[in-house]
């Protein structure tokens, strides 16, 4: 039996069970046959909300949260869209699922969605017809040799496993498609499908109707994935040599006690010989391969001992095998060789997951493009826009190339390139860039410049460059090593003279082999790698997302911070904050105090009327505010009768009843010469807040406060900080008043506020800080791509994880100064419980140094020695209390 | 004691064919993905009785 959700539609009543299952072929083929008219709908752009299906949706009882997707329905929805559902993406989708029978999702999600990470569903507005294109095919598409072809994409909100569950049921509901596999972690699909039976664009406009829209096309990450395989192979192999030689060990050792048959031991040691040679071999390359690295550029590096230790064994191992005494490493090197292996596939692994290798640039820009051709408009891929077309940019969408504006005016957020704000007024002739966002109306532009040579391009392009050109961090187990590799080596001299001069050659060779094999610094080389793993996934957990264990030791030795103002200091969104009233006793008051009265809620109901359908953004935080801050009950608008939108200036309109109604800057109010009342504009004075009033029949009833706020908690932040003598800086695009004020706010000195500072700029100047010390960077993920990855460590606190982390080396899910603060000390505590197990492992290899000395190490001392001292680094690893509260 | 000779080669033989199905399943992908894997089995076919 079918389990029933709890936001389940009216097919799953319990005497319907059985007629669902008489009847769901029926109701499958009528759906298919409804998705299968997509196809002869090519001609032009779908309208989504024909997808109707002929199953009535139930009032729900679950008012408030969308039966789709779970969040919240924004009150003013009601009545627009079907109850119950938050979107018009959402209730299509619901529809779909229903019509599918795919109801189970619900359930499904129910179960297994614990975060509640659902999101709404944005229908695409394409028909993807532009997948079909031969030349695209070339470069994404591979054939196998069944005659099937394999694509893969990655998908917008694949987020629990109802979701793997749903995209996997594809070749039940696709024609053509023969196997579809979701990865979760990467967040994409792959399909195979016969190219005779299904296009491509059809794949992607089903999946789009299941609710995840397509975002880009991947290439196979073929070369990534036999890196790892290769890895995996290489512990297997080293797990099986080091199992198999500790057995043949085991029967030395025991004839190391009680004695041994010459033959046996021959045999023994040859077998443990032939065993231990791929892992010295072939397991052991990577080790070699970076101390070789090493060498050859003059640097430190814990490979270096390692396989210093490795070969000098292995050698005078061997040599002891050819002359038959049992004197032999090969199971401590084995078994040596496979839990470092280990550790550092562990760390890799941790860093390895969700952000992989796609070009940030495509996951920003949009898919496709409206390309207008002789004879009308066609979409296109936005990887083949190239200079010279002339492109149509529709509202809210994002710039695909840079270029210039031929007719149309709008509003533009370059927050990507400049981190501004404010948004800025475009019009013919203005230059737009590709990364930006086009907020206001349909502009058409001529490209000058495709994406991929495109001014953000060359932005990444810089990034590339500068995490080439900078200088690798020598990390705390390297720095150590170069000391560690210092004393074994006069050690060894010591050693090798002193007994060399006692009692000759062969003991000299025999004891100097047992100390640089003891002093192999194995606890030291697994020390750092589990700590800051461990640290690095309890983190990710409490949503942190480190992309390397280099930034936690650098986060954890910070000299200078580096904050970004808008969005990381600042909430990064203008919203309304002090608005005051003109009430019904003709005092001015803040809304708290009366918001029921009469007068207040006819202003609220106005400033909806005046601003409804604004795109300005100062408008669309006005509509927000007077939506919240309306009484409940009230759901009206005072009916318009005209309306005037003065752009950049303010809004006037006349109501039903006559009245004439102004909502704008002080400026236009000072042209039209409505009077203002400026003693209360005079509250505003000092703060970073820009001020927009409104009047009725030209006598003002309110005024606003708009800015963006400072987040809670920042001033405690920076203070702590500061108590670490961290030096602390602030680094803006925007004007210098503001960045001044907010900055004073705060307590930054004059010297430590730059403001006015272009991409450009931000990094140079973060370039120039992280030259000479360790530098951490807190800023917008897109915004300050450069700065971000100059910094010896970017946070970056919005713009999506994904993007984030190929730029930055943190990310933060909730840009809070909470977690702000916690990433800093949790680094802290990482990196002072690493220090711990370093300074005990070292312990170790001293005590076993002392005892080679004296020649007292014999291989099972050796053997029994090391593992001790890895275990106890493991334990005191695993028990870190770092990023855990 | 000579039956040495012959159980510790069938041992490594033995080890050897384990190694020899574990690089099998590495090469054909079977570790590629780590994390859907355990996501999917959460989802039993309760409704492949119903087709």
């Amino acid at each position: 039996m079918r389990e029933v959700g709890a936001v389940d539609g009216p097919q799953t009543g319990q005497e319907s069970q059985s007629l669902t299952k008489r009847l769901l072929p029926k109701v499958i083929n009528h759906v298919i046959g409804e998705v299968w008219n997509f196809r002869n709908m090519e001609a032009d752009t779908i309208s989504w909300k024909q997808s109707h299906s002929t199953i009535p949706v139930e009032p729900s009882l679950n008012f408030e949260l969308c039966r789709h997707c779970g969040l919240v329905i924004p009150t003013e929805l009601s009545g627009t869209i079907a109850s119950g559902f938050c979107c018009s993406g959402c209730e299509t989708v619901y529809r779909v699922l229903h019509g599918l029978g795919l109801e189970r999702y619900y359930s499904l999600k129910s179960e297994t969605d614990e975060l509640g990470t659902s999101s709404r569903v944005s229908l695409p507005d394409t028909t993807y017809a532009f997948l079909d294109d031969p030349e695209l095919s070339k470069q994404y598409l591979t054939r196998s040799s069944s005659g099937l072809t394999r694509a893969t994409f990655r998908l917008v909100g694949i987020h629990c496993a109802a979701c793997i569950w749903l995209l996997e049921k594809l070749p039940e509901i696709c024609r053509g498609v023969i196997r579809s596999q979701v990865s979760f972690t990467a967040g994409t699909i792959s399909v195979e499908y016969d190219e005779q039976r299904v296009l491509l664009s059809e794949i992607a406009r089903k999946v789009a109707l299941l609710g995840y829209p397509m975002k880009a096309l991947e290439e196979g990450d073929l070369g990534q994935r036999k890196v790892a395989r290769t890895e995996l192979l290489r512990i297997g192999i080293a797990a099986f040599c080091a199992m198999n030689v500790m057995m043949l060990a085991t029967a030395l050792y025991q004839g190391w006690f009680s004695g041994i048959e010459q033959n046996y031991l021959t045999f023994f040691l040859w077998g443990s010989l032939v065993v231990s040679i791929p892992s010295v071999c072939y397991c052991a390359i990577p080790f070699y391969r970076t101390a070789f690295g090493a060498l050859r550029t003059h640097s430190l590096h814990i490979d270096l001992p390692i396989s210093f230790a490795i070969i000098c064994a292995f050698i005078v191992s061997a040599a002891n095998t050819v002359r038959g005494i049992n004197d032999v490493y090969f199971d401590s090197i084995a078994v040596l060789i496979f839990l470092l292996l280990s550790a550092r596939s562990f760390q890799r692994g941790t860093l390895d997951r969700s952000w992989r290798a796609s070009n940030p640039l495509w996951s920003l820009l949009p898919m496709q493009s409206l390309r207008k051709t002789a004879t009308g408009m066609e979409e296109v891929y936005v990887g083949s826009v190239k200079a010279g077309d002339i492109l149509e940019i529709p509202a809210k969408t994002i710039f695909p190339a840079d270029g210039v504006i031929l007719s149309g005016a709008s509003f533009v957020r370059n927050a990507t390139l400049t981190g501004e704000s404010y948004p800025a007024s475009i019009g013919v002739r203005s230059e737009v860039f590709a990364g930006t966002e086009n907020l206001a109306a349909p502009v058409t532009m001529e490209v000058f410049k495709p994406a991929s040579e495109s001014r953000f391009a060359r932005v990444l392009q810089l990034v590339d460059e500068g995490a080439n050109s900078r200088s690798p961090i020598v990390d705390l187990t390297n720095r150590m090593s170069g000391r560690f590799v210092a004393v074994v080596l006069t050690l060894s001299v010591v050693c090798f003279s002193a007994w060399g001069f006692v009692s000759g050659l062969d003991a000299a060779l025999r004891n100097t082999l047992a100390l640089l094999v003891v002093t192999c610094p194995c606890a030291l080389g697994l020390a750092a790698p589990i700590g800051l793993s461990l640290a690095i996934r309890r983190a990710a957990k409490r949503g942190i997302l480190i992309r390397g264990a280099e930034c936690i030791e650098s986060l954890a030795a910070a000299e200078v911070a580096i904050f970004d103002k808008t969005g990381t200091i600042t909430e990064g969104a203008i919203v309304v904050t002090d608005p005051i009233f003109l009430g019904s006793d003709g005092s001015w008051g803040r809304i708290e105090n009366d918001s029921a009265s009469p007068a207040i809620r006819e202003a609220l109901e106005a400033i909806e009327s005046l601003e409804s359908g604004s795109a300005h953004p100062v408008g669309v935080s006005l509509l927000q505010f007077a939506k919240q801050s309306k009484p409940p009950t009230g759901h009206t608008r005072i009916p318009l009768i005209s309306k005037e939108d003065r752009q950049g200036r303010g809004i006037s309109g006349r109501d039903a009843s006559g009245s004439e109604w102004h909502i704008g800057s002080l400026v236009w109010f000072k042209e039209l010469g409505i009077s203002i009342p400026y003693e209360m504009v005079s509250a505003y004075s000092g703060s970073n807040l820009s001020v927009v009033c409104l009047a009725k029949d030209r006598q003002a009833v309110g005024l606003f406060g708009l800015g963006d706020a400072v987040r809670s908690g920042m001033v405690e932040l920076l203070a702590g900080l500061r108590s670490r003598s961290i030096e602390t800086l602030l680094l803006s695009g925007d004007g210098n008043e503001i960045t001044t004020r907010v900055g004073a706010a705060l307590g930054f000195s004059s010297a430590e506020i730059i403001s006015e500072a272009s991409p450009e700029r931000k990094l140079e100047y973060v370039q120039a800080r992280s030259s000479k010390r360790r530098t951490v960077f807190i800023g917008d993920g897109a915004n300050d791509a450069g700065a971000l990855c100059a910094a010896t460590v970017g946070v970056g606190v919005s713009g999506g994880a994904e993007l984030t982390l190929q730029l930055a080396g943190v990310f933060l899910m909730q840009p809070t100064s909470e977690q702000m603060a916690e990433l800093f000390l949790g680094a802290r505590q990482t990196m002072n419980s690493i220090k711990k197990t370093l300074m005990i492992s070292s312990l170790y290899n001293l005590s076993g140094a002392t005892l080679a000395l004296f020649g007292l190490v014999t291989p099972i001392v050796a053997a029994v020695l090391m593992p001790i001292s890895s275990l106890t680094v493991v334990f005191l690893a695993l028990s870190s209390r770092s990023f855990r509260q | 004691m000579s039956i040495v000779y012959l159980l510790v080669p069938a041992t490594l033989l033995l080890a050897l064919a384990a190694l020899g199905a574990y690089m099998w399943a590495v090469r054909s992908g079977q570790f590629d993905d780590l994390d859907t894997p355990p996501q999917r089995m959460m989802l039993d076919d309760k409704d492949e009785e119903v087709k």
